[in-house]
């Protein structure tokens, strides 16, 4: 039983990657955001289940987007996919205390560390710190809404 | 019951600091050769896996990409023959002054198979070792540079992008071909380094590759002047830059061989 849960997710985890391969990216002007599906997925799990397993699982769809993304900086992803699982794992810990307001919030914070880290290590040489938070806003606030339209049709706002 | 909870938050922390550890890792010894040799195995293993992406792609997009081609393929003719007529004339002024002749690059066609990956800084393309690609060779598409192949598998290669942080090319611009380097900064765009303060330099003017580093045969196309600025307390011009090769819509490339 325990066997099949593992490859069931294992399994679902490959085909988010490879759903994060076909998704689409959005030209906004001088932008251009690609909703990062992957992370959506990691937060899904991250109340689901345990922050430890998550960690864990975080690392390794980082991982897998390294392999696919990264030339230079190989392994920003799987540590900022790690970091990001352990402060989202905090919202099933503190599932019976914190209220939705502050769940949706250790959400849209953690995506934005993400997007802030990943930004600022990729191109922090040779741009303002001023467009560094415009692209990491701009791309939190499309991930998130990802997650929150998930959460409202799909969960039927279950999740939070 | 706070024990319990003390226990499971040091357990995460565990889980934490190792996986962060691992990635630090992978980020500060990602030129080793094993990492190198698996990033070309899983290169082969998600070509397979976005063969799919390959083929609806290809379906849809025959049609508006054939009469696109079909115009392109005027222009570049038109083009050719006045290119034709410049080398004639060219090799006749070479063989004046005993200059060798420069060989012709060799294009190799390739599809792109991870078009719409997040915050791509490289990409796959449907070649490999198989068809003699090896590390280090510039990839272009019909405006311009778009990278190097980086980790060669049997039949997909990864390329970094002209937009990786680390990136650099030598380049000339300019009627004084002056030397300069770019560097990527976000998005398109991108700076060119080291160029003369006294140099008179114009919006709208190409950056082409200077011919200067093993990688890169001279004269490929990289980015267009955008802003001048020399007004700076350096010895430099402050150039920026716009990417000529078209990194939001491309599917196909060319590696030169």
């Amino acid at each position: 039983m325990k066997n099949n849960k593992v490859i069931f997710y294992s399994l679902l985890s490959l085909g988010i990657i490879l759903l994060q391969a076909y998704f689409p990216v959005i030209h906004l002007g001088f932008a251009t955001i690609s909703i990062d599906i992957t992370l959506v997925y990691l937060s899904i799990m991250a109340i689901l289940f345990d922050r430890f397993s998550i960690i864990f699982l975080g690392f390794f769809i980082g991982l897998a987007q390294d392999f696919i993304s990264q030339v230079s900086l190989f392994g920003l992803f799987s540590f900022i996919k790690s970091l990001s699982s352990y402060l989202m794992g905090s919202i099933r810990l503190h599932e019976s205390v914190w209220d939705k307001k502050i769940k949706y919030l250790v959400i849209l914070v953690t995506y934005f560390i993400h997007f802030f880290l990943y930004f600022y290590v990729m191109i922090n040489n040779n741009v303002s710190i001023y467009m560094i938070l415009q692209y990491s806003t701009l791309q939190t606030l499309f991930t998130f809404s990802i997650f929150w339209i998930l959460n409202a049709f799909i969960f039927r706002r279950k999740l939070i | 019951m706070k024990s319990n909870w003390i226990a499971l938050f040091h357990r995460d922390v565990l889980a934490l600091c190792i996986t962060l550890l691992l990635s630090l890792v992978l980020l500060f010894s990602n030129k080793s050769t094993f990492i190198e040799s698996l990033e070309a195995d899983v290169m082969d293993v998600y070509l397979i896996f976005t063969s799919p992406q390959r083929w609806y792609k290809d379906i849809l997009s025959t049609k508006s990409e054939n009469s696109l081609l079909a115009q392109k393929a005027i222009q570049f003719q038109l083009l050719y023959s006045q290119n034709e007529h410049y080398r004639v004339e060219n090799d006749h002024l070479r063989k004046m002054l005993n200059f060798s002749s420069t060989t012709p690059l060799s294009l190799l066609p390739t599809n792109i198979t991870n078009r719409h990956s997040v915050m791509l800084q490289s990409i796959v393309i449907d070649v490999g070792r198989n068809q003699d690609i090896r590390k280090n060779l510039p990839v272009i598409d019909m405006m311009g540079l778009m990278g190097k192949t980086i980790s060669v598998g049997e039949n997909a290669t990864k390329v970094q992008l002209i937009t990786d942080k680390n990136y650099r090319v030598s380049i000339r611009i300019g009627r004084e071909n002056s030397l300069g380097i770019f560097i990527p900064t976000h998005g398109k765009f991108g700076i060119l380094e080291g160029v003369r303060k006294s140099m008179n330099l114009k919006n709208g003017e190409i950056a082409y590759t200077s011919g200067i580093s093993d990688i890169y045969p001279a004269n490929i196309p990289v980015a267009r002047v955008i802003s001048v600025n020399s007004d700076t307390d350096r010895p430099f011009k402050e150039v920026t830059v716009e990417i000529l090769a078209d990194l939001q819509n491309y599917n196909y490339a060319f590696v030169v061989q």
